[in-house]
């Protein structure tokens, strides 16, 4: 391949993008924040469950709830985001794929996050 | 049958061949001086043999209590037996202090004392006002030293941009009578051969601990340097004194640094006595390396050696705090664990001596430069060749070196041949064209080796070199067993013309590697064993028991010796400079050597 | 995408067998991976039988006893035989150590040897490094600080601040770790590897340098850093029994506390 390219060429390659501990961070910091939210999520859940029908529609169509669970599955979006697009760079080395997916990710990640939220508001609307 | 190899052709104002501490050394501050360099070595820098010292390198810094750099000097000199050439010890101990210095300058992560300086540990040989107390001299990053500095050299390398030619074999030196123009390197990873023509060629190829068969020096220590040296019809120096190192791993040969005595760790034999006591009522364990290895060898031989066949002494440590082995001697403990199957920290450390530092050499300056005798029988420098570090003899340690000089040797001589370079030759200054004569004998003799066909196996003939050197120039060497020895060498200079080598090509071709680098160890095989023949006392690292003395009236000299291509050797001598560099100091006169 | 298969040329044979002339004797069954350079034929696994009773106790004791008494073509790296100059890496019963320090005992008495994993190879045990090499000098790995020293002495450092680079400075640059990490087989042209970030988190905490900014922003990338997923393999297979996970996470760590 790059023969007549000196290594340390090719080890410099592109420089640093100086980025990178953001979306790091991110991943970690959502994780944290998925372990209480979905603990809450599927408690909650079960009790409810175990209340009876009207228990648990009751619940769910609490605004409190509604934003709750909004949040807990943004950010489970949000982070799966992270989580696939670290594999993807891992593994999808040609360019124009690789950039084809990651737009691709990006935006099936925002479609689900809207739709999530739009579910919830109208799940609440219609119970008030 | 010969071949024509397409030849690569390169020009540079300095080339140095060897990257350890003295090769890298040099190569930075030429590359600070602004010449154009190229380093050429036979396993990358950092593989280099200076990564195996381990105790520290020597300076009178002071740190830990009060030093004088003429205290060092007058120990080095006493530790040489008085054949080190006063001038170049006085010029080394001075330049010691900024030595230091620079490589903590470089980054170098030496061990620290509460205060924040360097940390020194006790070495054999080293006292303070001339004899009297012990001297804590030796600089140290725990016991690894040599592997930080020689890190620390190649990052210099690195930032300074020295050009290196990495896994080049290098062949043979470029010369006529004029001097030396060049070298014929063979890329082992491309199968091609290249010549470099330069104003100067600096040899910084180590010692050749390999000519024994149990050594403390790496695969590579073949004295390549001392090889083309010789085969291209210059002098070697002082080649008889071998410095056998008192403490290597029984059976191993790994090296146990002099750092583990200098701690606090003592030797003893099968009655559990310190039998050091005896032989150095002093400076004990703490005598010089020829001292100690000379008693270990005395204790084995009157039957006093541990383990079940009564051939090697024990090393303690273990009465020394666990916190302070795991601080100052963690690669030890690792070396002992892995090599000995020992806890250091619980039991002691079989050991023997073994085969370690060649205080000869390439005789050169204080400059580096390589000197022959002229016609008048007067040193003359060679042109455009030099020599740093092991592969050279200066000659700073005469007849035995002293623990922690060798990292110092490295950085002195490695700079003071920059420095020289830097002040005697210019710029892009063109080198005499090579003619096609000088470098045929180079090609015939690689084609020739390449194409070897006869019964021999080189590791067999190799085998029968290392075992003889082992077993007739060893501690204690007779003019019989050097008889011996010179004969068996020229049988086995002889069986070189029925050489096997197996492998034909030319890309990593590590038998036809090892077939060069056995030459060059024959070589210094033979020219060591010449020169321990004729001789005649005993002084440092060569023990005559047929002349058990020091005979200064005869032998207060430098042995210069001359090999032939049939093998033979001629003999010389040149005077041992008693006279200091510079008003300074005092001469110090030869006495007799006590520990 | 990541090639997963070796390509056609490079995929291994069963190569020639030496069978031991005394099968009678404590034999140990060496099969090493050869490749010659100069003929254009595959890769093959060459099958040596040594007697362990006329071998030393390494596996660098056997290479060489092959090379010295079956097989002199074989080609290897070896210099020091004490582990500490890193020459003699190469993968040893599925995991990448010095052969120098791997005893024979330790293996039983089948053992496959092959070149670091990932890297092109040059001959026989000896693979390319020129790149990791590259990647090594990338990282300004010197001094660097604009403290004017005081007079003619060392710079000071507290035994402290020295303590920090135990476990850092001790790294023989003989690529095990790096080779061993299936993230640097992946992407090494553009992840460091775990030799080169504990390199580069050596001269992070080295209380003498003050580049400590620039080498961070040198750092921080999607793939320079952080394309370690602390997999861990580099700290299980180090020779030397040195950490590079921790000095990742480390780095990792000055970053995030540089952002708040």
């Amino acid at each position: 391949m790059n023969d007549l390219r000196t290594p340390y060429k090719t080890a410099t390659g592109l420089g640093s993008a100086h980025r990178g501990t953001g979306n790091w961070l991110a991943q970690r910091l959502t994780a944290l924040a998925l372990i209480p939210l979905f603990v809450w999520f599927v408690g909650a859940l079960f009790l409810h469950l175990f209340a009876g029908r009207m228990a648990l529609l009751t619940w769910l169509q609490d605004p409190v709830t509604a934003f709750f669970i909004a949040l807990a599955l943004a950010t489970a979006f949000y982070h799966g985001y992270l989580g696939v697009r670290v594999v993807v760079e891992d593994y999808i080395h040609h360019m124009v794929v690789k950039w084809f997916v990651l737009v691709l990710l990006q935006w099936l990640s925002i479609v689900l996050v809207l739709a999530d939220v739009y579910v919830l508001i109208w799940f609440t609307l219609r119970a008030s | 049958m010969s071949t024509v190899y397409p030849l690569i052709e390169h020009e540079y104002d300095v080339l140095v061949i060897g990257a350890g501490g003295s090769g890298l050394r040099a190569a930075v501050g030429l590359a600070e001086a602004g010449l154009k360099t190229a380093c050429l070595t036979k396993v990358f820098p950092t593989r280099s043999h200076t990564v195996a010292a381990q105790g520290g390198i020597s300076a009178a810094l002071g740190n830990m209590g009060e030093d004088h750099w003429s205290w060092h000097m007058y120990d080095t000199i006493k530790g040489s037996d008085w054949l080190g050439d006063q001038d170049a010890i006085e010029f080394m101990c001075r330049e010691a202090i900024p030595a230091v210095i620079e490589l903590e300058r470089y980054g170098l992560p030496f061990s620290r004392l509460e205060n924040g300086k360097i940390y020194q540990r006790a070495f054999g040989g080293m006292t303070t006002d001339f004899g009297k107390g012990v001297a804590q001299r030796t600089c140290a990053a725990a016991d690894r030293t040599g592997h930080a500095m020689l890190h620390t050299l190649y990052q210099q390398a690195i930032r300074h941009g020295v050009e290196f030619y990495i896994e080049y074999y290098a062949i043979d030196l470029i010369a006529d009578t004029e001097g030396v123009l060049g070298a014929v390197a063979w890329d082992l990873s491309q199968g091609t051969l290249h010549q470099f023509r330069a104003q100067s060629t600096i040899l910084a190829t180590g010692g050749y601990g390999r000519t024994y068969f149990s050594c403390t020096s790496a695969h590579t220590c073949t004295g390549d340097g001392n090889g083309m040296v010789a085969r291209a019809g210059y002098p070697l120096q002082d080649m008889e004194f071998v410095q056998f190192h008192p403490t290597g791993i029984y059976g191993a040969g790994c090296l146990i640094t002099e750092g583990v005595r200098g701690e606090g760790g003592f030797l003893t034999n099968s009655t559990g006595e310190k039998f050091m006591e005896r032989y150095a009522p002093h400076a004990k364990d703490l005598a010089s390396r020829d001292v100690v290895s000379r008693a270990i060898t005395i204790e084995i031989r009157e039957g006093r050696g541990v383990g079940t066949h009564k051939d090697h002494v024990d090393l303690h440590l273990e009465h020394l705090d666990p916190k302070i082995i795991h601080e100052r001697l963690p690669g030890i403990t690792e070396t002992a664990r892995i090599f000995a199957g020992i806890d250091a920290t619980r039991e002691p450390i079989p050991v023997l001596p073994t085969v370690h530092y060649n205080m000869g050499g390439i005789p050169t300056n204080i400059h580096a430069e390589a000197l022959t005798l002229g016609k008048d029988g007067k040193p003359v420098t060679i042109s455009g060749l030099m020599a740093v570090g092991e592969t050279a003899c200066v000659s700073v340690h005469g007849a035995n070196r002293l623990g922690s000089n060798s990292l110092l040797d490295l950085m002195v001589f490695g700079r003071a041949a920059a420095l020289r370079c830097a002040s005697t030759l210019e710029q892009g200054h063109r080198v005499r064209p090579v003619r096609r004569t000088m470098v045929e004998p180079i090609f015939e003799r690689f084609d020739r080796l390449r194409h070897a066909d006869g019964s021999s196996p080189t590791a067999m003939l190799r085998e029968r070199m290392q075992k003889t050197m082992q077993s007739e120039a060893s501690v204690f060497r007779t003019g019989e067993t050097l008889e011996q020895a010179a004969r068996e060498l020229e049988a086995i200079w002889c069986a070189c013309t029925d050489l096997k080598v197996h492998d034909r090509s030319l890309i990593w071709n590590s038998d036809l590697a090892e077939t060069l680098e056995f030459e060059n160890l024959l070589a210094c095989a033979v020219t060591t064993v010449s020169s321990a023949l004729m001789r005649q006392e005993s002084r440092g690292g060569h023990a005559r028991e047929d002349y058990p003395d020091r005979d200064d009236k005869k032998w207060l000299k430098h042995s210069l010796i001359w090999l032939d291509k049939k093998g033979q050797t001629r003999m010389d001598y040149r005077p041992v400079h008693l006279e200091t560099l510079t008003p300074e100091v005092q001469s110090i006169p030869p006495k007799p050597r006590v520990y | 995408m990541p090639q997963f298969r070796l390509p056609e040329n490079s995929r291994v044979q069963l190569g020639r067998h030496y069978p031991s002339p005394d099968p009678g004797k404590r034999i140990c069954k060496i099969s090493i991976y050869r490749y010659e350079p100069d003929a254009s034929e595959k890769p093959r696994l060459d099958r040596y039988e040594i007697e362990l009773d006329h071998c030393g106790p390494m596996v660098l004791d056997a290479l060489i006893k092959i090379k010295n008494e079956i097989d002199p073509t074989l080609a290897f790296r070896r210099s020091c035989r004490e582990g500490v100059c890193g020459s003699c890496a190469m993968n040893i019963g599925g995991a990448n150590t010095l052969a120098c320090t791997k005893a024979l005992s330790e293996l039983g008495t089948k053992i496959a040897i092959y070149p670091l994993p990932h890297l092109p190879v040059v001959k026989d045990l000896v693979p390319d490094l020129s790149h990791f090499y590259a990647q090594y000098a990338s990282i300004q790995p010197w001094l660097k600080t604009e403290d004017p020293v005081e007079g003619d002495r060392e710079r000071l450092q507290s035994p402290e601040d020295r303590a920090r680079l135990d476990g850092l400075y001790e790294c023989i640059l003989c690529a095990c770790c790096s080779t061993a990490c299936p993230s640097y087989w992946w992407n090494s042209d553009r992840y460091l590897g775990p030799a080169i970030l504990l390199q580069a988190y050596r001269w992070l905490v080295d209380s003498r340098d003050t580049a400590t900014g620039e080498r961070l922003d040198q750092l921080q990338d999607p793939f320079r850093l952080y394309r370690c997923h602390t997999i861990l393999n580099c700290t299980k297979t180090c020779p030397k029994g040195l950490n590079p996970a921790q000095a990742i996470a480390a780095t990792k760590r000055l970053l995030v506390e540089r952002e708040s």
